[in-house]
Formats: C-alpha cells, structure tokens, sequence
C-alpha cells in the first residue's frame, strides 16, 4: 500500500515536472520508477517523451518500444515511435518475425486452445454411443492442425519482443565490427532504434547479431536490452 | 451489351491520361563503359503522347537512335501511358561525359530529363593484367571528385571464368568496402551477365551501391572484399574449348577482392548557403497541390509537396512553408517512393494538414534548398500560391490536438518544420510484465483446468465402466443374502433345500465372475476330488434331499431346527474348503 502510494506520488511528480518543462527532473523521476519495477506502458512512453525532449532520440525508440511491447494498441506510443524513428532516418522496414513478435504472447493462447479442444474432441470421438463422434472427429483434426501450426508460429518467434537478449541501438554512428576493438573493421553500419541479437559480452564490448543477418562487435554502451 | 464496360473503361483511361502529369525520365544501362563498348540510354515519357523521339547528342560520342516501345496500363480504374526511346551510345574516346537535359514538349509544357554521366574508360591494358586469373574483380567509381553528401552511384564487378562455379560465402553476405569517412547505401540485389574480355567470355556478378563522402579531403576506397564460394574444374589453364562432363572440381572458399579508387571530397561552399538548407545534395524539382480547393474556416485542407529528382533523399526535410497568414499548419507526414534498385531517384512526399483560420484565398508557400553539384551552386526552390477559397468567420486559435487537457510546454503549437511529440500520459499506469506469458505461473495454472476436467471426465467414464462391469456380481451377492435370511428364518423344507443348493449354484457363479475364468460347477465340485469326501458326500445328500422334496415330493414338509442347523453348517464348511 505504502509503495503504492509512493509510486503515485512519484507518478504524479514526474509528470508534474514534465509539464513545466524541467523534462530532466521528469526523466529522473520516471527512472525510478522502472528500478522500482512498476512497469506499465504508460511509464515508458512518458519517460520516451523525456527522452524525446532531451533530445536523446534513441533512448526515447527503445522507451517507445517497451511501452508497444506491454500494450501493443498503445496508439500514442506508435505514433511517437513513427515520428522519432524518421527523425533518426531510421526507415527499416519491419520483418514478418517482428510484427508478429509483438503478439508473441498470443500464440501460446491459441495454441493450447486448440490443443485442448483436439483433445476434447478425440475423446468424444471415441465414445462410439455419442451421436455426433464424426463431427467430433472432424473438428479434432481441424482444431489439431491450427494447434500445430500455431505452435510451429509459437516456437518460431519465441519470446518475440519480450526477448530478453533483444536490444537496440541507441546512439548514432555504431558500427558492427569484425573483432572488439575501435580499430577493427566494420561489417555494416547500425541505425538508431535498430534491433540487435545480443550473444554474448566481452569487456567493453557484445558479440552480436544484426537483424540483417550479420554477426559482429558492437560497444555495449550504444545498445541497450529492451526487457530492462 | 458487353462492349459498355469495355468502351467505359477506355473512356476512363482517355480521361486518367488526359488528367495525369506528364513526366520523363531518363536512364543509362551503365554508367561506366570502355571505348567502343556500346551503352543504352532510354528516355521514358509517362502521360504524354510523344511520337517523335526527342533530339540527343553530346560531343565525342555517337547516338544513334534504336527505337521506341510505348505501353499503357489501367490500374484501380487510373490510366498511364509510357513510351521508352531507346538510344545506343559508342564512345570514341575515353573521358567524362555529360549527357545533357533532354527535354520533350506536351500540353504547351516543357519537360526535362536530369542529366546524366557516362565515365568512359580505356578498358583493354587495365584488364589484361588480371585476364588470365580464373577469378577478379574491379571497383567501379564513375567520378574523381564529388561534394560532402553526394551520392555516387559505384559497381563492384567478380569476373569468374565461365568454367567455375561460384556462389557468395557466407549466403546473403555482401561486400565489405575497406575505407574511413564514407557511408554507403543498402546494396541492390546483385545482378548477374556475361562479358567479353580480352576474348574470354567471363561471368560477372555485379553489385550496386552508392557512397557518400562525410568529410572534406581525399576519399581512399582501399578495396572490396567479397567472399566466394568457388569449384573450380582440376587442370582449368583459361582454355575456351568445351567442358569436359567427366572432370573433377576443386571447392575452396576464397577472398576475391577489388582494386582501389580514390575521391576528392569537396566542402560544400559557405556562401550564399539558404537559412533552410538541410544537407540535400542533388537535382530536385519541387512542387505542390492542396485539396479541395473550397472550404470554411475551420475545415481542414491538405497541402501535397512533392519533391522528385535524384540526390539523398535521406536528408531532405520537411520543405518550410511561407506565406502562412490565417493558416493553422499541423505537423507532415512523409512518404517516400524510390524510383530505381538504389533509392537514388524517388518522390518524397509531405502532406500538410493546414486549417484556415479565417478568410483567404491562397495556400501557404512551400520553400526548398538543396545544393545542386552540376552547376555548383545552391537552388532554393519555391512552389506556386495554390488558390484555396476560404470563407467564414474569423475562428480562435486552433489548439494543437492532444489527448492530456493539462496545459505542458508540449502542447504549446510548434513551428512547422520541428517534429515533436504526441504529450505524456496522465492516467493512473496500469501494472504490466516483460515476462512471457508461458514463463508465467498463471499460463500453466490455466491449463490445469482442463487438464483436470480431462481427467474427471476419464475417471467418470473408469467409474461408470466399473460400475456396469460390477452389476451381475452385486445381483448375485444380492439373491446370496436373500438366500441366507430364508435358510435361516424358513420353516419350509422345500423353500430351505432349494435355497440352500441355489447359495451353493450362486457361489460357484461368483466364484467365476469373480476368478475371471470357468472354475468348476457345483456339480464337478461335488464329484470331483477336491473337497474332502464328507463334505462331498454331504453336498450330494443335500441335492439329493432337495430333488427328492421337490420334484418326488418326499420327506416331510416342515423343517426341523436340527437339519437347519446341519444345512448351515454344511455351508459354512463348505465356504472354508472350496
């Protein structure tokens, strides 16, 4: 009850000191909230405009981002994110892997619901006295295919967005590079609010995947996890 | 009957063509040629009836004409023609050359082609050194020297003798372009032809992509590297006869790389830069439209500005609009449509939402600087006023749409030209996760239940087969009991003997129900060797009493407590032995 009340105080601070321009004090605010880890989507798409304000544009995607990720139908949030994103130049289209990830958390749902109905249904297939066994019957093998295919979708895009070694760029003029260190060779040049595959970290620097494809160093301070 | 959606539809494709803007456009096959090495040029015409191939010619190379294709299309009910001149172009010598504007006329109107450069080099000496290698390649820049932000178009060409076999390694892995200050395009798909060289005919993957310089100074492409997986045929020595369809190949991952080329990177010029200029490098052209053309105060009114040509498009902003007295102007959007592999050419379009705030009768004026680096110079285009009739009353001032009533500094109307964003949100958060719904306990709680219901619904189904299953026993347990209380409470001797040998028939039954077999009969228990011989005989005597009683009517009719009390025992002894 008490940290309740404290995270709407500091709530209502933070968006107090947002809209008397002291976007600073807001951002402040804000953060301490998410080390709290009262996480909504509303959190990060204030604490996206923050950014935006401050002038830091790739903090401001990746805060649009979570607050998309925990309310896909966050109109505001993708608004703002289409707007930054062309500040940034950033035009990359979306993959398929992407658009479906941010519902990742559906297909399991459809999944076990046509699971569980194929089940259901073989069962009352079985039962030789039931007058309707062959409409039984049908629905299994129909409701089995969905689940199937909704699995295969399921596995496929994993986590989706909510992926825990998802990260994106945050700062301009990040390089992909051959080996961790400055003066290693570049394999391709990385936008702001582009999504890497993050593997694994040595010093200073991530071995990562791009979503081009391309496997590389990266700085870990020009990227940031999406699941904070 | 039938010809009605035919004519209708040519009517419309008359009119579509008759109201579309004209447009032309022009393109070279290569932009990089040897001497003697034929090019070609197409000039395409949309919209416009053109029948007379528009006049092409540049010193030191030869055109002639090849011929026209014209074609035209109706789609979502939107007619467009296209003719295509094609032209061939020969080089005598090598050089630089520019191909002109080429202009056509229609509807009273000019327009023009932007111009074109084709780098013409002596080919043969520099690629005789590397002729005889089964495998090279070569960096193609068509200019020596270009301005900060000007995208130049380059090729990087893998010769392969057509005897081997090749495929990128890794798949979908392009070049790498050693160098600093420079960044590069997204690479086009990577095309496929053979050439001629030196009298070998060589497979050439070619890859095209454009690079811009970021700093002023000398631009040192030192190579690109691209990385092949090769067959290679044992004992290949460059020969041209046919391919032996019984050699054996050699696979080897190899590094084939470019040579190097150099720019010079020029500044863009200090002066006489406009205040707007954004960074764009190239030839644009600029124009604009509003629609509908007839409102009232306070109705919306959209602004198109269209910005068309060839240049970097990437760093062309929103185009600053003038003349906005009595105009309320919200924030653009942008689209943006490449016309070729590269994205080099596209449209870039911003729609403007304007709202009227009181009576006018022209649209705001849309302003746009780029830096031309054909003539060198800076180009601040401006749109024609687009006449808009407003009428009605003077209205307040439109406020900026946003979904908090709280005034913040964000809502505060920004100047067009700087893109902001929609305000916070000030409703209480609602809590939410970044755990994945199947990492989350409530997920598998879920399936639970009907996992349990599955298996209610299967122990209903054990119970009720049990149940079914059990029903014959418990009939016979039931006629046992009954049984029992007439043996023991009866006065008749017939009802007693004939209850007792059925208790001992009923035995026998539940005694196979129960073993799940055919255990023997009262009748084989009693002849058999099993029991003891008293017992044995006792059975017989008690079937013999009760068939004597029953069927002979012998012996007397009521039951004395001594052969009850016999009858019982005999039962009970009969349970402990059997």
């Amino acid at each position: 009850m008490n940290s309740e009340c404290l995270g709407n105080t500091k709530w209502n601070t933070a968006n107090a000191a947002y809209a008397d321009g002291k976007y600073e004090e807001a951002k402040v605010n804000y953060i301490q909230l998410v080390d709290s880890r009262e996480y909504s989507s509303e959190l990060f798409y204030n604490l996206g405009d923050a950014w935006f304000k401050l002038n830091d544009h790739g903090r401001a995607i990746l805060n649009y981002h979570r607050a998309l990720i925990l309310n896909p139908a966050f109109e505001e949030a993708k608004a703002n994110l289409q707007t930054t994103l062309k500040i940034v130049g950033n035009d990359d289209p979306k993959t398929i892997r992407d658009s479906l990830g941010a519902y990742a958390d559906y297909f399991p749902v459809v999944a076990s619901v046509f699971f569980w109905t194929a089940i259901f249904c073989i069962v009352g297939a079985l039962q030789k006295r039931f007058s309707y066994a062959t409409f039984f019957g049908f629905v299994s093998m129909a409701a089995g295919i969905l689940f199937v295919s909704s699995l295969a979708v399921s596995i496929w895009i994993g986590a989706g967005l909510k992926d825990s070694n998802r990260a994106l760029v945050i700062e301009s003029g990040t390089d992909l590079k051959y080996g961790p260190a400055v003066t290693a060779r570049p394999v391709e040049s990385l936008q702001i609010g582009q999504p890497v595959q993050l593997i694994s970290v040595r010093g200073d620097w991530t071995f990562c995947r791009a979503n081009t494809g391309n496997l590389g160093w990266i700085l870990s301070r020009k990227v940031e996890r999406v699941v904070p | 009957m039938n010809r009605l959606p035919a004519l209708f539809i040519i009517l419309l494709g008359i009119l579509g063509n008759a109201l579309a803007e004209p447009s032309i456009s022009g393109s070279l096959s290569e932009t990089v040629t040897d001497v003697d090495h034929p090019v070609k040029l197409e000039i395409k015409v949309e919209n416009a009836r053109i029948t007379r191939p528009p006049n092409v010619s540049v010193n030191g190379l030869s055109i002639s004409f090849a011929g026209t294709a014209t074609r035209t299309q109706i789609l979502n009910f939107q007619a467009s023609s296209v003719t295509i001149f094609t032209y061939i172009i020969t080089a005598v010598r090598e050089g630089f050359y520019e191909i002109p504007p080429v202009e056509v006329s229609a509807g009273g109107k000019a327009y023009r082609t932007t111009a074109m450069t084709l780098k013409v080099i002596h080919g043969d000496p520099a690629r005789s050194a590397t002729s005889d290698k089964p495998y090279f390649a070569e960096l193609v820049v068509p200019k020596e020297s270009a301005y900060v932000g000007e995208q130049i178009p380059i090729e990087l060409r893998f010769y392969f003798n057509q005897r081997i076999q090749y495929q990128p390694y890794p798949q979908g892995q392009y070049p790498i372009i050693e160098g600093e200050d420079f960044v590069t395009k997204k690479y086009s798909d990577p095309a496929e032809k053979e050439l001629e060289l030196n009298g070998r005919i060589y497979r050439v993957v070619i890859y095209k992509t454009a690079l811009t310089g970021v700093k002023p100074g000398k631009l040192n492409l030192q190579s690109a590297t691209q990385g092949f997986l090769i067959s290679t045929p044992f004992g290949l020595r460059g020969s041209q006869g046919f391919a032996d369809p019984f050699e054996s190949f050699q696979q080897q991952v190899v590094d084939v790389k470019t040579n190097g080329s150099s720019i010079q990177i020029k500044p863009l010029p200090a002066a006489d830069r406009p205040a707007d200029f954004s960074g764009a490098v190239g030839e644009f052209t600029l124009t604009a439209s509003a629609q509908p053309d007839k409102v009232k105060t306070g109705n919306p009114v959209s602004m198109k500005v269209e910005i068309k040509g060839l240049g970097n498009f990437d760093r062309i902003e929103q185009p600053s609009l003038t003349n906005t007295d009595g105009w309320h102007i919200y924030q653009p959007t942008e689209a943006i449509e490449t016309l070729d592999d590269l994205g080099l050419s596209a449209t870039k379009t911003f729609s403007y939402p304007l709202v009227a705030e009181k009576a006018v009768t022209t649209s705001p004026i849309a302003r746009f600087s780029y830096f031309n680096p054909n003539s060198e110079k800076y180009v601040t285009l401006n749109t024609s006023p687009i006449n808009v009739e407003v009428q009605g009353e003077l209205i307040p001032k439109v406020s900026s749409p946003s979904p908090v009533a709280a005034p913040s500094v964000s809502t505060q109307i920004k100047p067009p030209g700087v893109p902001d964003v929609l305000d916070i949100q000030v409703r209480t958060p609602v809590p939410a996760a970044f755990t994945p719904l199947t990492k989350q306990p409530i997920f598998w709680i879920a399936q639970a239940i009907p996992a349990c219901a599955l298996l209610a619904f299967g122990l209903g189904l054990w119970l009720r087969n049990a149940k079914i299953a059990s029903q014959p026993l418990r009939a016979l347990n039931l006629e046992s009991r009954v049984l029992r209380k007439k043996i023991g409470a009866s006065i008749n001797r017939s009802d007693v003997l004939q209850a007792a040998v059925r208790l001992l028939e009923l035995d026998c039954e539940i005694r196979s129900i129960r073993k799940r077999g055919t255990p023997p009969s009262l009748e084989e228990w009693i002849n058999g060797e099993r029991l003891p011989a008293e017992i044995r005989r006792d059975l017989r005597d008690l079937v013999d009493a009760r068939s004597a009683r029953i069927y002979g009517h012998h012996g007397p009719e009521s039951l004395t407590e001594e052969e009850r009390s016999r009858i019982i025992t005999l039962l009970n002894r009969w349970r402990a032995n059997a």
